[in-house]
């Protein structure tokens, strides 16, 4: 004979270290980066062989950055599309980290660069070191919630 | 924020895992209620507090 002594709810199905929404983020960001991978390639060989003038040269020059642009609003989408306010609240902590650690880092570099003479970068970088520092704080993130 | 989430909890013989997945949130941010490291918000309050049957402030106190 069955008895319900615990009457609660059935437990939905749980949800592990990705979340829905971080999953279809990783289902919109893969193929972008793929198409990145691609158009980046095509247009390094594109200057490389036939360097294009007028126009196209600022069109050709500016496509390996769509695709970029595009996951950046692919992840603004996951932001809103978190509905764990814990997990969203520790994704937003990665972020505001990464933000200080690029203007800690291009502040530094800029005074570098222009009393000492230190290598010019690419302005892209600040997205470069952004990634990598988000990427870098969410470990630490995690322990400071452990 | 201090709580009695982990005594509700244990009455209950519920893991952390088990709560959350009853409250539809991740293990991780059951732990970090308990714990008193994260305060939920208010619909997330009244959703804990509604599942065991409690007034909020049964469940937490300030």
């Amino acid at each position: 004979m069955m008895s319900s002594s615990h009457p609660s709810p059935a437990p939905r199905k749980s949800r592990e270290v990705w979340s829905p929404a971080m999953r279809r983020y990783m289902r919109r960001m893969w193929p972008t980066m793929a198409v990145y991978a691609v158009v980046l390639v095509g247009v390094i060989r594109l200057f490389d062989t036939d360097p294009p003038t007028g126009p196209l040269k600022y069109a050709a020059a500016v496509a390996p950055a769509i695709p970029l642009l595009v996951n950046f609003w692919f992840y603004g989408r996951y932001i809103v599309e978190e509905d764990d306010e814990f997990r969203r609240l520790q994704i937003v902590l990665t972020m505001l980290i990464g933000l200080a650690v690029v203007l800690a880092v291009t502040t530094v570099w800029g005074f570098l660069e222009v009393l000492a003479g230190a290598p010019h970068i690419p302005v892209y970088f600040v997205a470069v070191v952004y990634v990598v520092a988000q990427g870098l704080s969410a470990p630490l993130v995690a322990w400071r919630y452990r | 924020m201090k709580n009695r989430l982990k005594v509700l909890r244990a009455e209950r013989d519920w893991s952390q895992a088990d709560l959350a997945q009853r409250l539809d949130v991740s293990r991780q941010s059951v732990n970090a209620i308990e714990t008193g490291k994260y305060d939920p918000s208010l619909p997330l309050a009244f959703r804990i507090a509604r599942l065991f049957g409690m007034p909020i402030e049964a469940v937490f106190e300030d």
